[in-house]
């Protein structure tokens, strides 16, 4: 799922540092301003500003075994790979967050519209993310960052289920304190129409249940 | 002799006479009270035997009979001490039937009415049951169709507040 988006950000970084042979040799502030001009979300910028030159190799081969085998790849604690789920946890999620559930009914023509309206870089990178949110659903995207920000960083699971699709305002709101709360986690929004009213946190395996249905459903068993 | 020959006795006969009657008297002895004495002395004896071996014999019945009595009644009262042991026996063992049979009527009473019990339970939690599945059904009912989409927007925001204090 993600092997155009890592080949289009090693692209970038391999086509950035090529201009810059030197750029390990600065200190990080250095790094910083040499990368304030470059087209690249903000964790990966962080990332390269602070990695050695030999771990970024390693990284590299690291993405590129990712690309040829996404199981067998020891991604699990890696500097490179924490800052995709930082992004995918952050910047992404709350793009994806705006795209509502008639998104997926639309046109190929009209996605491609309110896509490019999401996402107006011309990047590599942000072409690959854009075929990703057309590509991909809603549900084949969460299950994937899931796993992902799981196998990296062990990320506490987590789900919120609403009986109605929730604003995308109250949405940048859950996701922005479900984050907050659990650092690197990727919420994911299921809607539920047995719930009534209300909803429920589901993470890791404990429910925080404010439905309706658990209040209807324990007034008849009283 | 003339004297007796005039009163007509002639003793030559009478000598005669008594020859004979002694002749006589000795054949009948010899071959007539003899056999006789004998015979009847045999008899006389096998009497005797008879008579005692009709008493040994009467002895020895008595014995037999008396041995037999103390027999028959040593056995009555074998009889009767066998069928004392065996009317108690029976005795215990009808009393301990009666117990197992009343501990069993029992345990069957308890047990049915233990049964009753929960058949009784049941019956009223499932008539529970069947109370609260419709009353669900109509609650649902209504809050699924006839709650407007602005109270479960607003049921979201609240339930979101409620969760993140």
């Amino acid at each position: 799922m993600l092997n155009d988006f890592l080949t289009a950000l090693m692209h970038e970084m391999v086509h950035f540092l090529t201009k810059h042979p030197d750029f390990f040799d600065g200190t990080a502030d250095i790094r910083d301003k040499q990368l304030e001009n470059v087209r690249m979300p903000a964790p990966f910028k962080h990332y390269l500003a602070h990695r050695k030159s030999n771990d970024f190799m390693d990284d590299l081969r690291l993405a590129t075994q990712f690309i040829g085998s996404p199981k067998s790849a020891q991604i699990e604690g890696n500097a490179f790979f924490k800052a995709i789920v930082e992004f995918f946890t952050g910047a992404f999620a709350s793009k994806l967050d705006l795209l509502t559930s008639d998104f997926y009914g639309l046109k190929e023509k009209d996605q491609w519209t309110v896509v490019n309206e999401l996402m107006k870089s011309d990047s590599r990178v942000a072409q690959t993310l854009r075929e990703l949110l057309i590509r991909r659903n809603y549900q084949e995207l969460s299950a994937g960052l899931v796993e992902l920000t799981g196998r990296v960083v062990g990320a506490t699971y987590i789900v919120v289920q609403t009986p109605r699709e929730v604003t995308t305002g109250l949405k940048k709101d859950m996701r922005r304190q479900l984050v907050k709360e659990n650092p690197l986690s990727f919420p994911v929004f299921q809607i539920n129409r047995k719930l009534i009213g209300g909803l429920r946190v589901f993470k890791d395996g404990s429910v925080n249940d404010h439905s309706w249905i658990s209040r209807v459903l324990h007034f008849t068993s009283l | 002799m003339d004297k007796l020959a005039g009163l007509g006795i002639d003793p030559t006969k009478i000598v005669f006479y008594l020859v004979n009657i002694g002749i006589l008297l000795g054949l009948l002895t010899h071959f007539l009270y003899k056999p006789l004495l004998s015979y009847i002395d045999q008899r006389r004896k096998q009497i005797a035997d008879s008579i005692e071996e009709s008493n040994r014999l009467r002895s020895e019945f008595e014995k037999t009979l008396t041995q037999a009595k103390e027999d028959r009644e040593t056995s009555e009262e074998t009889l009767r001490e066998e069928l004392s042991k065996l009317k108690r026996y029976t005795e215990e063992e009808r009393a301990k039937l009666v117990a197992a049979m009343e501990e069993a009527r029992s345990d069957m009473m308890r047990k049915a009415q233990e049964e009753i019990d929960q058949k009784k339970d049941h019956l009223l939690k499932d008539a529970e049951n069947d109370v609260k599945a419709l009353m669900s059904k109509i609650i649902l009912d209504i809050v699924q169709n006839k709650v407007p989409e602005q109270v479960i927007q607003e049921s979201i925001q609240d339930s979101w507040k409620q969760y993140s204090k």
